[in-house]
């Protein structure tokens, strides 16, 4: 979560610069004698989306330490989704030392003391902070309506401290409003990079800071909702097709195929991903970037259940194997000019594949529509905990279907699947949970036979 | 009279289950490969992917010799696409986390940036932490990095997530774990409750000694080399002096490796069993060096919904051959969230178990602070330290005390390695005495270190549809220690005296000498608990 924004005081106070700051976690403030258990609370408190205060020891830039009150708190918008989260720091060192307490309890008084004093000011802040905020994002909304490039998210060229001299431009004339900053430093992180175009696409932290974590192409499909659109897109992703944000969340990523896309390997995926219980699947296929250039994705798509066991997404992460079917040498070129796809998956392919399962599928382990899963049912400061957001525009009996990643037929667009394409409505219709999925792959059993029985 | 009960073990590995032993292992010797279906007994000198993690004080630039395509791993907060100058290749990134990673502290292991897509050339990145090649010589020797608020995923956390989920998809579980619903239960702690029908056995129940922590490794009973080579994952052996972390697809490994071995009755994803020197065949017992390759693990995994346990024999081991387990779990423990107390610093030293020289005045960079556990039903410790082999040391010399005492006891290592929580235990003392009210014994829960750390996996419907926090609590109650009792083991293992809940109170009364303190254990337990 990078911080967008930073008051004067915020630099004054930690000794780093804009540059530094700017666009980087504030995980820099901790060190060797940071208490992890506190860490650990501002870590949960970002995965409950919810705020929290705590007294923790800071380091700054020249490696001194500080005793900083941190105060952190979620921003939504008027949809109810988290886009910022603002951390308020206040350097309570000095007070510390006046208390004249040993050293572990120095932090906990500190914290009743000065939670007390500057109670209601925090509010104020807060308040502030929020007004800040909410200019800051809406903001961000005006220069991503303004022009259609794909690249209008990315910053200008020149790295990473071109654009926050822009949003400070525009805030300085807002700072004024900021009376206490005098007193109190503050940062503002944004909590969700990218635009949602659609509502219902948006994720829970608790899913969106480990899917973000991930740093390969991968997309994330819902089969809830219809025609199991994509909800999710890492960077990557992205930058492999050539599309944007925009361009792909909330569309099924059948758009991926092309003119020479092999239809026995899509109909691989629509066998496995139909099944049921849908099995995962590694298929090699011919996909085609925004640009129309084909390349050889070596697609893994898997079901991935939440916190009550149920079908929650599909999971498809991709690997342009292109370079490698260049090299293998198998057989006649397609008519596209490249050779067919690469006869076999690598191992490190295959290593990639799974590690992104794995890891999503942890993250997915946490979540729970109803009962917000992993995430305590207790609120924090009456702060309203941030349902997950999920459009149920399911028309009843009509399922989500399709794969994420290549499925469906080529000239799709329908929303009801029909014989031609062959796809079948996948588990969750009419949105009353999905068929209890008993497993994936056949799992041995004693006295079954198939591994382990001897 | 030795004290038993009745209770069935867990299935860890297919092999349990079995009827009868696999054909001998094929000879190994020009065949390096060993077969799926044999057993790990015969794993010496065979192919085997090998991680090797860095123990060393000076970390050099390392090469990963075979997995190629992990994508270079920036600091999380770059991932996204406005935030570097050359969006292909994150330089740009690159540059960021640069400037970031010149600022942190110098205590921190560091390794060389990894450029994506191109050879076996550079490190890898971990946590963030970008540097050059040269970067300060840090004090590796383990010493906790920072694990952050969401730290980035590494390399040895890919390649267990990946692995698992390999095994996974070739049907080695004996259930699909992610399929076992699983929920936090109201209240401030949140503990956390699973419903798994799948996890016991429905074999017939056996006798299992309780009353004795140290008992000697017996072949003829199920132990990890037996366990199928299919259901090892890797090699976890330290790298070379002044090596970095690095992993193999497939190394030769040596005599005696430390192996990963999936459990196949998994408590929640990635469940896996850590088996220090698995041919050695050592007993279930913890000792500074093994502890030590544990709080590695956890370091090198890097993940805080990491943790690795240890279960002694008598709180509730079902394996008497020394294993670590470590499963993922997104949501932090709920002994995670409670406050500790500091106890005292203590610096490792060669003193024997239970010397009072054992404590010494707060010295150096090496002392580990020693923290009570506070507002938690289950009373324990919590160790936390500049380095992995202090803590090691403490902790290894507090369990060797506990095995001399004859004391049950659990540890869980958390935040990556930097915390270890420690607890003695009296569930099973109580179980065998009929202490327990029958409707706590009807859960079925046997309190091992994940239900003490508030992680229940809970066998009926209708315990899962109904459980709280209280009832976690009752049931936690029952397998602390009492006040007096953990004030006496604290006096045996750290030496310790007149500590209370917290040693800034002054308030509780001091315990004179060890002999005195050792006295008060025994008679506070019960000297029947230490008759055969």
């Amino acid at each position: 979560m990078p911080i967008v924004f930073a008051s004067s005081k915020f630099y004054e106070m930690t000794g780093y610069s804009p540059d530094e700051v700017l666009n980087n976690n504030c995980r820099f403030l901790q060190g060797p004698e940071t208490e992890r258990r506190k860490v650990m609370e501002i870590r949960d408190a970002i995965r409950e989306d919810r705020c929290c205060q705590v007294c923790l020891l800071n380091y700054r830039k020249d490696g001194s330490k500080f005793l900083n009150q941190f105060f952190l708190s979620p921003i939504k918008d008027d949809q109810g989704i988290v886009t910022h989260y603002v951390g308020i720091q206040t350097d309570v060192s000095k007070a510390a030392d006046m208390l004249q307490t040993p050293g572990a309890l120095q932090e906990q008084q500190a914290a009743v003391a000065f939670g007390q004093a500057a109670g209601c000011r925090m509010c104020d802040v807060l308040m502030q902070q929020q007004d800040v905020a909410a200019q800051l994002h809406q903001q961000q909304q005006q220069q991503q309506a303004a022009t259609q490039q794909p690249q209008e998210q990315q910053q200008p060229a020149g790295g990473a401290a071109a654009a926050p001299p822009q949003q400070q431009q525009v805030l300085s004339e807002d700072e004024d409003v900021v009376q206490l900053e005098v007193q109190h430093a503050c940062a503002i992180h944004d909590a969700v990079q990218q635009c949602h175009p659609h509502a219902q696409c948006v994720l829970p932290s608790s899913l969106l800071q480990p899917l973000m974590r991930i740093q390969q192409a991968f997309v994330l499909a819902d089969p809830r909702l219809p025609d199991c659109p994509i909800i999710h897109a890492s960077p990557q992703f992205l930058r492999l097709t050539e599309y944007s944000r925009e361009e792909v969340v909330g569309r099924n990523c059948r758009f991926l195929q092309g003119p020479a896309t092999n239809p026995e390997h899509v109909q691989q995926l629509r066998t496995a991903l139909t099944a049921d219980p849908p099995q995962a699947v590694t298929v090699t296929l011919l996909n085609y970037s925004k640009s129309g250039r084909p390349f050889w994705n070596a697609l893994h798509v898997a079901p991935m259940r939440d916190a009550e066991g149920k079908l929650e997404y599909f999971i498809g992460i991709q690997l342009d194997v292109s370079e490698a079917a260049l090299q293998e040498e198998n057989g006649p070129a397609a008519a596209d000019g490249m050779p067919a796809a690469p006869g076999k998956v690598h191992l490190s392919t295959r290593m990639a594949h799974y590690s992104v399962t794995g890891a999503v599928r942890v993250a997915c382990r946490g979540l729970s529509g109803q009962a917000g899963g992993l995430r305590r049912s207790m609120d924090c400061a009456g702060l309203p905990r941030r349902g997950y957001s999920r459009s149920l525009s399911i028309d009843g009996g009509s399922a989500a279907a399709a794969a994420a990643g290549g499925g469906g037929s080529v000239d799709g667009g329908s929303r009801r699947t029909s014989s031609g394409s062959g796809l079948l409505p996948v588990v969750g219709t009419s949105g009353a949970g999905a068929t209890e999925l008993p497993g994936r792959r056949q799992h041995s059993a004693p006295g079954v036979n198939g591994v382990g029985a001897v | 009279m030795a004290l038993y009960i009745k209770r069935v073990e867990t299935v860890v590995s297919f092999k349990q289950l079995a009827a009868e032993q696999p054909a001998a292992a094929p000879a190994g010797t020009d065949i390096p490969v060993l077969e799926p279906d044999a057993p790990v007994s015969g794993i010496a000198f065979s192919r085997l992917p090998k991680y090797s993690y860095a123990c060393d004080a000076t970390p050099k630039v390392p090469r990963i010799s075979s997995i190629t395509d992990f994508a270079r791993v920036p600091d999380m907060d770059d991932s996204s696409e406005g935030s570097g100058a050359d969006a292909a290749t994150g330089a740009g990134t690159a540059a960021g986390v640069v400037a970031a990673a010149a600022l942190l502290q110098p205590g921190k292991a560091s390794l060389a940036s990894y450029a994506s897509g191109s050879g076996a050339d550079g490190g890898w990145q971990r946590f963030g932490l970008a540097s050059d090649a040269d970067e300060t010589g840090s004090s590796c020797d383990g010493s906790i990095i920072d694990a952050g608020c969401v730290p980035v995923s590494s390399l040895l956390d890919s390649a267990l997530l990946a692995m698992w989920e390999e095994r996974a998809e070739q049907g080695l579980f004996r259930y699909d774990v992610t399929a076992c619903p699983t929920k936090v239960v109201p209240g401030q702690y949140g503990f956390v409750a699973q419903l798994n029908e799948g996890r016991y056995s429905k074999k017939r129940p056996t006798e299992f000694r309780v009353d004795q922590v140290v008992q000697t490794f017996d072949p003829a009973k199920f132990n990890f080399t037996k366990a199928f080579k299919r259901e090892v994952l890797f090699a976890f052996e330290p790298a070379a002096r002044g090596a970095a972390s690095s992993f193999e697809e497939g190394a030769r490994c040596s005599a005696s490796p430390s192996v990963v071995v999936i459990n196949v009755s998994p408590i929640d994803y990635g469940h896996v069993l850590l088996c220090p020197r698995v041919l050695d065949c050592i007993p279930q017992v913890l000792a500074p060096d093994t502890c030590l390759a544990a709080l590695h693990f956890a370091l090198e995994v890097g993940n805080p919904y990491l943790r690795v346990g240890f279960n002694s024999l008598g709180a509730f081991a079902t394996i008497n051959h020394l294993h670590f387990q470590a499963y993922y779990l997104q949501a932090p423990m709920p002994c995670e969230r409670a406050p500790t107390a500091p106890l005292a610093r203590i610096t490792p030293g060669g003193a024997a178990a239970g010397s009072a020289k054992r404590r010494r005045p707060d010295s150096g960079a090496d002392s580990v602070l020693v923290s009570r556990l506070c507002d938690y039903p289950v009373r324990g410790w919590v160790v936390e330290g500049p380095s992995l082999a202090a803590m090691a040391a403490v902790v290894g010399e507090a369990s060797q005390a506990m095995q001399a005492a004859n004391m049950p006891h659990n540890m869980l290592i958390a935040e990556c390695g930097s915390r270890v929580f420690l607890w003695p235990q009296r569930y099973a003392e109580r179980q065998a005495r009929g202490e327990v009210p029958e409707h706590l014994l009807d859960v079925g829960v046997n309190p091992a270190v994940w239900e003490i750390s508030g992680h229940m996996v809970l066998k009926r419907a209708e315990d899962y549809e109904n459980f709280t926090e209280a009832a976690a609590w009752e049931l936690l109650a029952a397998v602390s220690l009492t006040e007096e009792q953990l004030a006496a083991a604290e006096a045996m293992l750290f030496g310790v005296h007149g500590a209370g809940r917290s040693s800034l109170d002054g308030g509780v009364a001091a315990f004179e000498g060890k002999a005195a303190a050792a006295a008060a254990l025994e008679a506070a337990q019960g000297a029947e608990l230490m008759m055969v």
